[in-house]
């Protein structure tokens, strides 16, 4: 235990206390016998003065009168030699010092004292008296006298030593006494300090402090009671708050799982929440997708039922035409026959009749021109034949969903859907480069590539610049690559990441759903391959598809199945 | 030069302050016919008067012994002495004082002896002893005179210095006989006056005389007025009453005169005596 100060003490407290009670009243005590020794010496010398001043009065009257200055004189000197007084002069009514005994001449007499200079020393300690002389109302002079205060002064000296003295030995006792006194009260304090702070610090039981039938055998007693209430009670303490403690850990971990399962749950109600907005949009694509298959599956349908009427009134206008050809080649060959043959066998004038109406019908042309507009009207009904055809490969509506095919044949079925677009806009040219074959799924291929090549051709701003489109086609071995790249105004940067967001679109109203890149993309990445676009702003933008040439049916059907299940 | 003794009466004063400055002052001089606190009391009515009447200190003084009174006296020390005639005589003569007035009453010596003493006649004190106030007052000299006149020169005189224990000695059988005034006899107690006889009293003699200083004399009248203004006042009848001096008179022509056989004396005892200043 740290030993403290004494002034910290009760017992330091208790003797700073008493001591200065007791010096305070001590002091007050000598500064009031000091006060008191100063009336009483002031009113013992003011009544010595006064008693002195009837007598020499009585004495010093008929002198006075009589002007018998020796007696006044012998009186003075008669009244000093007593003792106890400095000097005595009188002076008649018109201030000469007739008698004087004590004070030089040549030193003018003192004023009456204000006061009794008790505390002073020397040859200051005198009272100056001055007084008339009179006898009833008639002046006879004054009488001057100094009371020697140095019996007084002495007086006061040796009393204040005295009081002093007495009161510095008082203050020893008394200090020793009360120290002696405090600590016969406190010496128990210690023992039963150490034992508090023992309390204090929860080592118990503490050791016993002693006890006893006095006050502080009393409050050793009481102590130890106490102590012992409070180890029991702390005994009971520590038990409940272990049985709490354990409570508390009980629910801190009860409230962990809690917690922990909130943070599950709400870890769910998040996945949840994705899953949820993830169908949403997977159904929206889905329904996008479904509409946008059912819409190319309508154009297929129609575009097969068109081909399909259209191919047999084709068909037998193809053989006609072929029919007709023949028929007309022979027609011609045959003209030609009679032509030589007869015209040799006709006279000049039936001759040159019929060469002006030969002439005059442009036989000779018709005949050739026949051939032309039968072999044009072939390449016409040929070039239906390939157009329905190209609906037909476009829509695929008589194909499977998956099949091996040449990216540049889905290339060019889309460029025939949207030609009549884009040769307004743009020229078109084509880089093919021999590619295999790749699996795929050719009518959602073709739709891609329609989206490209029309985002081409409304990139390109006609009449402003010459606009130009260029197909490509080519291989690494490994992936099948397919650019479409234009010459228009080309994507801002601050688009760039969002073109393939649904619904995103920069045409103006009616032109652009904003699905066809979202729906292009997403076709892509079905098919394991790579959606990448290149673009300069103001330049042109050129979308290559890069496909894997290894791809199977599991792999792009799996893929397929994961994109509609994320979708 | 008037700045100059400004400055010299201005350093004295602070030079020495317990001086100061006092008034000069009327100095009322009364022989010591009795003791000097009687004469103070005597004469604090006139006192009070004169200073009234004069706007001027007056003081009251008196004298050891009549011979000093007269020292003091012919030395100019008084501006208005009050004393025997024989002295006024002598200070009138020798000094220049002027004479103003005396009392009424008749101013008589007297010898006394004790009631039940066996002297009756002059010639009984032959052998004895007498006490007189001093060598050189009325009385004493009247007395001396007068056992002179009965052949008792021989009879020793004893001077004393008042005239109540003048009485009071004879009484208490220290002397056989005393001189003293009618006046002071009749201010004696009953008591004492029971326990003493008169053996013999004097003519009438001038009394108290008020002699003005010569320095004065520019305001005799004014002064002598003062005085006579005074014996219109109470104080002055109760004063006159008390003492039995019934008021103020003028003095007698060659009133004075007569007294010159015994001013002679004073003036013979002055010059063979030492002063005492």
């Amino acid at each position: 235990m740290k030993r403290i100060s004494l002034r910290r003490t009760i017992l330091g407290r208790l003797l700073f206390i008493a001591v200065a009670v007791e010096f305070t009243m001590l002091t007050i005590l000598v500064a009031n016998s000091l006060r008191l020794l100063h009336g009483a010496m002031t009113t013992q010398a003011r009544r010595q003065a006064e008693q002195m001043y009837p007598i020499l009065k009585a004495a010093l009257t008929a002198p006075m009168a009589q002007r018998d200055y020796a007696t006044v004189q012998a009186v003075i000197n008669e009244s000093r030699s007593a003792g106890g007084v400095d000097y005595i002069t009188i002076v008649d009514t018109a201030g000469h010092r007739v008698a004087s005994n004590g004070w030089p001449k040549e030193i003018p007499l003192p004023e009456q004292s204000v006061s009794f200079p008790l505390f002073v020393s020397g040859a200051q300690a005198r009272y100056d008296v001055v007084m008339p002389v009179s006898y009833l109302d008639q002046p006879l002079g004054s009488l001057h006298f100094g009371l020697n205060l140095s019996q007084i002064i002495t007086a006061r000296r040796s009393l204040l030593f005295q009081e002093a003295s007495i009161a510095a030995v008082e203050l020893v006792l008394s200090t020793v006494i009360l120290f002696f006194l405090g600590y016969w009260i406190t010496r128990h304090l210690a023992t039963l300090t150490k034992a508090s702070i023992q309390v204090a610090s929860g080592e118990f039981p503490p050791p016993l402090v002693p006890e006893g039938d006095d006050d502080v055998g009393r409050l050793g007693l009481a102590f130890n009671t106490m102590s012992r209430t409070i180890s029991d009670r702390v005994r009971d303490l520590h038990e409940q708050a272990e049985l709490l403690k354990q409570e508390v850990e009980e629910r801190r971990k009860a409230q962990e799982m809690l917690l922990y399962q909130q943070f599950q749950l709400e870890k769910l109600n998040r996945e949840l929440e994705q899953r949820v907005a993830d169908e949403v949009r997977k159904n929206r694509d889905k329904d996008q997708a479904l509409l946008q298959s059912e819409k190319m599956a309508s154009v297929g349908q129609l575009a097969a039922g068109v081909a399909h009427e259209i191919n047999n009134p084709m068909g037998f206008i193809s053989s006609n035409l072929r029919t007709l050809a023949d028929y007309f080649n022979q027609i011609v060959r045959f003209d030609r026959i009679v032509w030589e043959n007869i015209r040799q066998e006709l006279s000049a004038e039936t001759r040159e009749v019929v060469s002006l109406n030969r002439e005059s019908l442009e036989i000779d042309y018709v005949l050739d021109d026949g051939v032309t507009l039968i072999k044009e009207s072939l390449g016409g009904a040929n070039r239906v034949t390939k157009i329905v055809l190209d609906l037909k490969n476009f829509s695929r509506v008589d194909t499977p969903e998956y099949e091996s095919v040449a990216l540049n044949s889905c290339m060019e079925s889309a460029l025939t859907i949207c030609y009549n677009e884009l040769k307004y806009v743009a020229t078109i040219r084509k880089e093919y480069e021999p590619t295999p074959e790749v699996h795929c799924h050719p009518g959602q291929m073709n739709q891609v590539f329609l989206n490209l090549l029309v985002n081409a051709g409304q990139s390109i701003v006609p009449m402003v610049d010459p606009g130009e489109i260029v197909l490509r086609c080519w291989h690494d071995g490994i992936f099948v690559y397919a650019s479409v790249s234009d010459t228009g105004s080309g994507i801002p940067d601050e688009i760039r990441n969002r073109i393939f967001e649904p619904f995103f679109t920069t045409k103006d109203v009616g032109k652009g759903t904003g699905l066809g890149l979202s729906l292009s993309y997403d076709i892509i990445k079905r098919h394991n391959g790579e959606f990448l676009v290149e673009s300069t702003l103001g330049k042109g933008t050129t979308f290559t598809i890069k496909l894997p040439l290894q791809a199977k049916q599991s792999d792009v059907d799996r893929s397929s199945q994961g994109v509609e299940e994320k979708s | 030069m008037k700045l100059f003794t400004g400055f010299i009466f201005i350093a004295a004063l602070f030079l020495f302050p317990g001086t100061g400055f006092t008034r000069e002052s009327f100095i009322l001089g009364v022989a010591p016919h009795t003791s000097a606190r009687v004469i103070l009391e005597m004469y604090q009515p006139l006192r009070t008067h004169l200073e009234k009447s004069l706007k001027i200190p007056v003081e009251v003084v008196t004298a050891p012994d009549f011979d000093n009174f007269a020292r003091r006296a012919i030395a100019g020390e008084y501006d208005l002495a009050v004393t025997t005639g024989h002295q006024a005589r002598l200070l009138q003569t020798d000094a220049g004082y002027l004479p103003l007035l005396t009392y009424k009453a008749d101013f008589k010596a007297v010898a006394l002896v004790a009631r039940k003493s066996p002297i009756h006649a002059p010639e009984d004190l032959k052998g004895k002893n007498t006490l007189g106030l001093s060598p050189t007052s009325l009385v004493t000299l009247w007395g001396q005179h007068w056992l002179a006149d009965n052949g008792l020169s021989a009879v020793p005189v004893r001077y004393v210095s008042a005239s109540d224990s003048v009485a009071q000695l004879v009484v208490a059988g220290d002397a056989a006989a005393g001189f003293t005034s009618m006046a002071n006899y009749q201010k004696l107690s009953s008591e004492v006056r029971a326990q003493i006889r008169i053996l013999a009293e004097s003519p009438t003699m001038a009394g108290r005389v008020y002699m003005l200083n010569s320095r004065y004399a520019a305001r005799e009248k004014e002064i002598d007025a003062a005085l006579w203004s005074f014996a219109d006042t109470a104080e002055a009848k109760r004063y006159f009453e008390t003492n039995k001096l019934e008021g103020y008179r003028k003095l007698k022509p060659k009133e004075l005169k007569a007294m010159d056989r015994y001013a002679a004396e004073v003036r013979k005892s002055l010059t063979g005596a030492k002063g005492d200043k």
